[in-house]
C-alpha cells in the first residue's frame, strides 16, 4: 500500500515536472537558424530580439568574456561588485597597472553595460592621467582611456553615447587640458595611434587633417561625433541621456574649436579659408536640423530670424484688422486700476523712486492684453482673419521664445557671428598681429610688440563694430591673454593705456575675469568712467526726444514688464550695458512694441522636466583635472 | 610596497632577545600546549566511552607508547606508507590539477592586459597566484579525504593490522601527499617560468629610413639612442630595453635589435629608516597633501623640509663601487610650473656622527623627479664633502669620511618652490646587488611548498577524527581564521567599527550605520558582551593558526626584488613547527580513535 502511494506520488511529481517543462520551453527556447531561416525561439528570445538586447545585437561576443561569465557560476553581479570595489582600492592606492587590469576584468563580466565603459574611461583619461607628473605619461593614459572606450564600442555598437564620449575625449581632453599644446603636438605625430584609430575609419581621411597635413584631435573627435550622428539618423537609435540640441552641437563646435586652436598656433590663413568656413557651414546645417523639444513641438534653431522677420508684418496686419483696439483695451484695464497704481504708471522713468518702481511693476503685471483679446474686438467681417492672425502671432512668438532659450544654452548667436567674422580678412589680420605681438613680447621686442598690439586692437575694434556680438560673450575672452601681455608691454615701455583705447568696452565686459594688477584695474575703471562721462555729456548736449523719454517703460507702448531691471537708473556704469546697444534692442524680441503678452505668460510650461540641460553632463567620477 | 621595514635576520627571529622572546621559545611552548590540549581532548573522548579512570590509564598509556613509537619510527615503513599515499593520489586523478594549470596558462592571453605598462609584473603575479592557489587546493583535497575514506571503507585495517604505528600512518600520509604536491609544484614552476619568459620575448627591427626608433611590436616601440659607433640602446618601455648593434658596415649600417633586457630582475635592496624635517628644518612628520591614501608623506620644495633615510652597514664591502640609489618618489604640484620639465630635487649624503672625521655632508646631487618609475641615481665612492666650517669642500671617500662606522644618512629635498615630493620608507633604497631571477622564482615556489606542507598537515590532522567534507571545512576554516586574524581581533576588541556579529545584525535590522553608536543601556551592553565572549576564543584561535598570507612572496618576484634567505628560513622554520605540532596532534587523535574503536 505504502509502495503504491509512494509510486503514485512520484508519478504525479514527474507529470507536474513534465507539464512545467512546456511553458519553460515556450519561454526559454533560444533563437536558432534552420535552413538559413531565423527561428525566433521562445518568448524570452523574441523579447530580446524585439528590444535589441541579445548579445549578438549589442555588439561582438568575446569568448573570454563568455568564459568569465560562466566561470562565476551565476554570481556575475557579486564578482562585478567585488571588482569595482577592488578597482576603487587600486585607484586609491595608486596601483595603476592593477587598476587597469581590474577594469579589464570588469569589462569581461559586463561588456554590454554602457556605464562601465563610460565611467571607467573617464576615470582613466581624466582622473588617472592627471596623477602623473610627466605630461607624456598623461598623454599615454588619456590614450588608454580612449582605447578603452573604443573597445567598448565593439561590444556596444548601437550606443551613440560611447561615440560621443570618444569625440569629447579626443577633442576636449587633448585640446583643452593644461597640457593641450603638448597633447596636440603629440597627437599629430602619433602615427601608431593614428593607425589604431584608422581601423575605425578615424584619422585616415583628409577631413581629419589640419594645416600641417597631420590628423588633428578636434577633427578626429568630429569623426567620432559623426559616427554617433549616423547611428541616430540612419539606424534610428535613440539619443539617450542628452538633449538633441546639445547632442548635435558637438559637430559644429568641433569645427569651431579646431579653427580656434589652429589660429592660436599661427595658421591664420588656413583657419580663415578652411576652418571657420567649414565651421560656419556646419553650424548652418546644425541650425536646420529639426529637433524635438520638451514642449512637445519641434524647432529649427535657424528659424529664429525668420520668425522674427515675420512677426512685425503679422502684428501690423492684426493692427490693421483691428485698428486702435489694443490701445483701448489697455486703457480700459488701466482705468480699473487703483489710483495709486495709475499714478505709478504716469511717473516718468527717470523720476521713479524705489517704491514707485514696485507700484509700477504691480500695475504692469495687472495689464494683460493678448493678441486674441485684440482679435476678438474685430468686426464680424474681419474677425476670422484677425483670429487666425492672432493665432499665428502667438505660435511664432511661442516658437521664437523656445528657440531663443535653446540658442541661449548653446551660445548660438555668438558662435554663428564669430564663424562669420573670422572668415573676414580683418579678423585674420588682427589675429596675426596679436600672434606676432605676443611672440615679440616674449622676446622682449617691446616696441614692435606695442605697435602690433595697437594695430590689432584697431582691427578688432573695426570688426567688433561690424559684429558687436563678438564682444558680448565670455568666450570672447580668448584675446584677454594678449591684452594682459599688452599691458605688460605698456608697463615695460613706460606707456599708459591711451584714453582712446578702442576696446574699452571689451575691458569693461571682461576685465573682471582677468587677473590684472590692482593699478591696472583702477586704470581700466578710470577709462570706463571717462567714456561714460563723455557719453553722458553728449547725451545732455542733444535735445531730448520726447518719444524716447519715460515712455520707454510705459505699458501703453506695449513693452513687457521688466522686473529684473535695476531700479537705480542713476548708476553711471551699469553692470549690463548691452540693452542700450542699438543692435541688442533690435535683436531682443521682447522689446518690440506690441509684445504686451510677456513671453513668460504666453509660453506654456514644459510637460515634464525643464529642458534637459543637465542631461549633457552625466555624473562622472571625481575629476582631478583642471578642465 | 613589498617590504616596509627592515627584516630581522633568521637568528634575530629565532633566538630570544630584549625585544621578543624568540621563535624557539614560542615553538617549545606550542609543542607543550599541543600535547596538553590533545591529551585533554583524548581523555574526554575516551572518558565518554570507557569512564574517567580507564580513560586516564589509556591516555597516559598513549603518551608513554607515543614516546616509544616515536623512537621506533621506521623510515622504511613511512616510505612504504608514503608510496601508498602517492599511488592513491594518482588513482584519484590528482593530475587534473596540473591540467587545469596548463589550461589556465593557455587561455591566460584572453584575460591578461597585453598592453600593460608592466607586463612582466602582470604575467608573474598571475602565474604565481594561480600556481599557489592550485597547489593549496590540491593539498587540501588530498589530505582531508584520504584517511576518512580509508576508515569508511575499512581499508585502513589492511594497514593498522600490520606492525605500523599511528605516527607512521600520519607521517606516511603527509610525506606521500607532500611528494605528489612537490612534483606538481616543480613542473608548475618550470612551465610558468617558460610562460613568462616566452610572454616577454619579442623582436623589433629598425627601419633604415628612420633609425631613431624600433618597429611597433608587442604593442610598443622604443626610441633609440646611439652611442659609440655600432652600438645603441633603446629607452625603457614596459619595463625593458634592448641593445641595438650595427651588423652592417659603417657606410650602410644595418641595425639589429637584441632581446628584451631588464624585464626580469631580482634586486637586493638595503632599506633605511625614514624620518622627516618640516619646512622650518625641525623634526616633523611630512605633509598630507590631501590624498585619501596617506601612505606617502610630502615635503615642500625650497624650504627646510627634508626626508632623511638612515642606513646601516654602508661599507665598501657591500658597495664596492659607490652607492646605487633607487627612488620611487611621488610628485605633487601646487602650480603648473613648466609642464615640460619635471620637479627638481637634491640628494645629500650626511654623516650622522661627524665627530670622528669632521665631514658633515656631501655636495648635493641634483635630480629630476620621475613618477611611478624607479629613478636610479649612482653616487660614486669619491664625492666632494664639507666640514662644518669648510665652504670649499674636499674630495673624500664616502665610506671613510661620511660613513666611517657604516651609518649614513641620505637627505632628499625638493628644490622647486611650492612643489612637493612624497615618499614612504620603502621609496628610497640602496641596490646592494642583483641575484638570479630564476633562483628568485624558485624561492617563491619554495614558499608555496611550505604553505602546501602546512595545509597537508592540517588536513591530515583533521581527517584523523572527522569525515572528509567536515575535515575539508575545518581545514578551510582554520586558514580563514588565520588569514583574517587581525580583522577578527579588531572586531573583538572594538578597533573596527560595527561590532561583532550580533551587533552587526542589530545594526542591519535597526538601520544604524557603523559610525553611529548604539543607544547606551542594558541591551547594548548585553549585545557587546555576547559578541566579546564568543569572539574571544575565535580571536585566540586565529592568533595561533597560520596566516598563509605571511607566506606570500610572489610580490617580491613580480616587482623584481630578491627574496631574502632569512624570509625563506623563517617560513621554513614556521612550517616545520606546524608540521611537528600537527603530527603530534594527529598521532594523539588517531591513536585515541584506534583505542576507542
Amino acid at each position: 500500500m505504502n509502495l503504491n502511494i509512494s509510486l503514485t506520488r512520484k508519478v504525479i511529481y514527474l507529470c507536474i515536472i513534465a507539464l512545467l517543462l512546456i511553458p519553460l520551453y515556450q519561454l526559454g527556447l533560444p533563437a536558432t537558424y534552420s535552413d538559413g531561416q531565423l527561428q525566433p525561439g521562445g518568448q524570452l528570445a523574441q523579447m530580446r530580439t524585439a528590444n535589441n538586447l541579445s548579445p549578438a545585437q549589442l555588439g561582438e561576443i568575446d569568448p573570454a568574456s563568455e568564459s568569465m561569465k560562466l566561470a562565476t557560476l551565476g554570481l556575475r553581479g557579486v564578482a562585478a561588485n567585488i571588482l569595482w570595489t577592488r578597482a576603487q582600492h587600486y585607484k586609491k592606492t595608486q596601483q595603476w597597472d592593477k587598476f587597469s587590469a581590474t577594469l579589464n576584468q570588469i569589462t569581461k563580466l559586463q561588456p554590454h553595460f554602457y556605464k562601465v565603459w563610460d565611467f571607467q574611461s573617464h576615470n582613466i583619461s581624466y582622473n588617472v592621467s592627471v596623477e602623473f607628473d610627466d605630461y607624456r605619461y598623461r598623454y599615454h593614459w588619456v590614450k588608454k582611456g580612449i582605447s578603452f572606450l573604443i573597445e567598448g564600442t565593439k561590444f556596444n555598437r548601437n550606443e551613440p553615447r560611447l561615440y560621443q564620449k570618444l569625440g569629447w575625449f579626443m577633442g576636449q581632453k587633448f585640446g583643452r587640458a593644461d597640457e593641450h599644446v603638448q597633447f596636440r603636438n603629440m597627437f599629430k605625430d602619433d602615427n601608431d595611434f593614428h593607425k589604431e584609430l584608422g581601423k575605425y575609419g578615424v584619422a585616415t581621411t583628409g577631413d581629419a587633417y589640419g594645416p600641417e597635413g597631420k590628423p588633428d584631435n578636434w577633427l578626429c573627435g568630429l569623426q567620432w561625433y559623426e559616427k554617433s550622428y549616423n547611428l541616430v539618423d540612419d539606424d534610428d537609435i535613440p539619443i539617450r541621456g542628452q538633449a538633441p540640441h546639445l547632442f548635435y552641437n558637438h559637430g559644429p563646435m568641433s569645427h569651431m574649436n579646431f579653427s580656434t586652436a589652429i589660429s592660436e598656433e599661427g595658421f591664420f590663413q588656413f583657419a580663415k579659408d578652411t576652418g571657420w568656413k567649414n565651421a560656419y557651414d556646419a553650424h548652418l546645417v546644425y541650425g536646420d536640423i529639426e529637433m524635438p523639444t520638451t514642449w512637445g513641438t519641434s524647432i529649427r534653431l535657424n528659424n529664429y530670424e525668420q520668425h522674427q522677420a515675420d512677426l512685425p508684418g503679422l502684428r501690423e496686419k492684426l493692427e490693421k484688422l483691428v485698428p486702435g483696439e489694443r490701445d483701448k483695451l489697455i486703457a480700459d484695464q488701466v482705468s480699473i486700476l487703483s489710483t495709486e497704481l495709475q499714478n505709478a504708471l504716469e511717473v516718468p522713468r527717470s523720476e521713479r523712486a524705489p517704491e514707485d518702481w514696485a507700484l509700477y511693476h504691480e500695475a504692469r503685471s495687472k495689464i494683460k492684453v493678448t493678441h486674441r483679446d485684440v482679435a476678438e474686438e474685430a468686426s464680424t467681417a474681419n474677425k476670422r482673419e484677425a483670429l487666425e492672425t492672432a493665432e499665428e502671432i502667438v505660435h511664432l512668438e511661442f516658437l521664437s521664445d523656445i528657440i531663443d532659450q535653446y540658442r541661449a544654452q548653446l551660445n548660438f548667436e555668438y558662435w554663428r557671428t564669430r564663424a562669420i567674422a573670422e572668415t573676414k580678412q580683418n579678423a585674420s589680420d588682427a589675429r596675426q598681429r596679436l600672434f606676432d605681438a605676443d611672440r615679440q613680447m616674449k622676446e622682449a621686442d617691446d616696441e614692435e610688440a606695442r605697435i602690433n598690439y595697437e594695430k590689432a586692437w584697431r582691427l578688432w575694434a573695426d570688426l567688433c563694430k561690424e559684429y558687436p556680438r563678438l564682444l558680448d560673450d565670455t568666450d570672447a575672452s580668448d584675446i584677454t591673454t594678449s591684452l594682459q601681455n599688452y599691458l605688460v608691454v605698456l608697463d615695460r615701455t613706460d606707456s599708459e593705456l591711451p584714453d582712446s583705447f578702442p576696446l574699452i568696452e571689451l575691458l569693461e565686459l571682461h576685465g573682471r575675469d582677468l587677473t590684472l594688477p590692482t593699478q591696472l584695474r583702477a586704470l581700466i575703471k578710470r577709462l570706463v568712467d571717462i567714456q561714460a562721462a563723455k557719453k553722458a555729456a553728449e547725451a545732455n548736449a542733444e535735445p531730448e526726444d520726447p518719444a524716447n523719454g519715460p515712455d520707454t517703460d510705459d505699458p501703453v507702448e506695449g513693452e513687457p514688464p521688466a522686473p529684473e531691471e535695476d531700479p537705480a537708473p542713476a548708476d553711471s556704469t551699469p553692470t549690463d550695458p548691452a540693452p542700450e546697444e542699438p543692435v541688442e534692442s533690435n535683436e531682443a524680441p521682447a522689446d518690440d512694441p506690441p509684445a504686451l503678452e510677456a513671453p513668460t505668460n504666453s509660453l506654456p510650461q514644459p510637460p515634464a522636466n525643464p529642458p534637459p540641460v543637465d542631461a549633457a553632463t552625466d555624473p562622472q567620477p571625481s575629476d582631478g583635472s583642471n578642465e | 610596497m613589498v617590504i616596509e621595514s627592515k627584516l630581522p635576520t633568521f637568528l634575530e627571529w629565532l633566538l630570544p632577545s630584549t625585544e621578543s622572546p624568540g621563535a624557539i621559545i614560542a615553538f617549545i611552548v606550542m609543542i607543550f600546549l599541543v600535547c596538553m590540549v590533545c591529551s585533554l581532548l583524548s581523555y574526554l573522548f575516551v572518558a565518554i566511552r570507557q569512564g574517567p579512570s580507564e580513560a586516564f590509564y589509556t591516555v597516559t598509556g598513549v603518551m608513554r607508547t607515543g614516546v616509544f613509537e616515536w623512537l621506533q619510527t621506521s623510515p622504511r615503513r613511512v616510505y612504504a606508507l608514503a608510496r601508498l599515499a602517492i599511488q592513491e593520489a594518482i588513482r584519484r586523478k590528482i593530475l587534473i590539477v596540473f591540467a587545469m594549470f596548463i589550461g589556465l596558462l593557455l587561455f591566460a592571453g584572453w584575460f591578461l592586459d597585453v598592453r600593460s605598462d608592466h607586463p612582466a609584473e602582470l604575467y608573474l603575479s598571475v602565474v604565481l597566484t594561480a600556481a599557489n592557489f592550485l597547489v593549496l587546493l590540491l593539498g587540501l583535497f588530498l589530505s582531508t579525504f584520504s584517511l576518512p575514506q580509508d576508515i569508511q571503507k575499512r581499508t585502513i585495517y589492511t594497514v593498522v593490522t600490520k606492525p605500523v604505528h599511528s605516527g607512521e600512518v600520519v607521517l606516511g600520509r603527509i610525506l606521500g601527499f607532500g611528494t605528489v604536491g612537490t612534483a606538481i609544484l616543480v613542473v608548475m614552476c618550470l612551465v610558468s617560468y617558460g610562460f613568462v619568459v616566452r610572454g616577454m620575448s619579442h623582436d623589433h627591427i629598425v627601419d633604415p629610413s628612420d633609425p631613431s626608433k624600433t618597429s611597433l611590436d608587442s604593442h610598443h616601440r622604443h626610441q633609440i639612442t646611439y652611442g659609440d659607433e655600432g652600438y645603441g640602446e633603446t629607452d625603457v618601455i614596459m619595463d625593458h630595453w634592448h641593445e641595438v648593434r650595427n651588423i652592417g658596415s659603417k657606410d650602410s649600417p644595418k641595425w639589429e635589435v637584441g632581446p628584451a633586457l631588464g624585464a626580469f630582475q631580482s634586486r637586493v635592496p638595503a632599506y633605511g629608516h625614514l624620518r622627516f624635517l618640516g619646512r622650518d628644518g625641525q623634526p616633523g612628520e611630512g605633509i598630507n597633501v590631501g590624498y585619501e591614501w596617506a601612505y606617502r608623506k610630502y615635503i615642500e620644495g625650497r624650504t627646510g623640509a627634508a626626508a632623511i633615510y638612515r642606513f646601516e652597514n654602508i661599507t665598501k664591502e657591500n658597495f664596492p663601487d659607490g652607492l646605487p640609489i633607487e627612488m620611487t618618489l611621488s610628485v605633487f604640484r601646487t602650480h603648473k610650473g613648466d609642464i615640460e620639465k619635471g620637479v627638481n630635487g637634491t640628494i645629500e649624503l650626511r654623516n650622522p656622527d661627524p665627530k670622528g672625521s669632521g665631514f658633515v655632508r656631501s655636495e648635493p646631487f641634483v635630480f629630476t623627479s620621475q613618477e611611478y618609475a624607479t629613478h636610479e641615481e649612482f653616487i660614486p665612492r669619491t664625492v666632494r664633502a664639507f666640514k662644518a666650517d669648510n665652504k670649499s669642500g674636499d674630495s673624500v671617500d664616502i665610506f671613510e669620511e661620511l660613513a666611517p662606522d657604516g651609518n649614513l644618512e641620505i637627505w632628499v629635498q625638493c628644490t622647486d618652490p611650492a612643489q612637493f615630493f612624497g615618499m614612504a620608507n620603502a621609496d628610497v633604497y640602496l641596490r646592494r646587488a642583483d641575484t638570479s631571477f630564476f633562483f628568485n622564482f624558485v624561492k617563491c615556489h619554495i614558499s608555496m611548498w611550505f604553505q602546501m606542507i602546512i595545509v597537508i598537515s592540517f588536513g591530515v590532522m583533521f581527517s584523523t577524527f572527522l569525515n572528509g567534507p567536515v575535515a575539508l571545512l575545518a581545514t578551510n576554516t582554520a586558514f580563514t581564521l588565520g588569514y583574517f586574524r587581525s580583522f577578527i581581533a579588531g572586531v573583538v576588541f572594538g578597533d573596527i567599527e560595527g561590532g561583532g556579529p550580533i551587533e552587526s545584525l542589530v545594526r542591519i535590522i535597526t538601520q544604524n550605520n557603523v559610525m553611529v553608536d548604539l543607544d547606551p543601556g542594558t541591551r547594548t551592553t548585553f549585545i557587546k558582551a555576547v559578541d566579546y565572549l564568543f569572539g574571544l576564543p575565535v580571536a585566540g584561535l586565529g592568533a595561533v593558526l597560520p596566516n598563509l598570507g605571511d607566506f606570500g612572496t610572489s610580490e617580491f618576484v613580480s616587482k623584481g626584488f630578491s627574496i631574502d634567505f632569512s624570509i625563506i628560513l623563517i617560513q621554513g622554520s614556521t612550517a616545520f613547527a606546524f608540521f611537528v605540532c600537527l603530527s603530534i596532534a594527529s598521532y594523539f587523535f588517531l591513536k585515541t580513535r584506534e583505542l576507542a574503536a
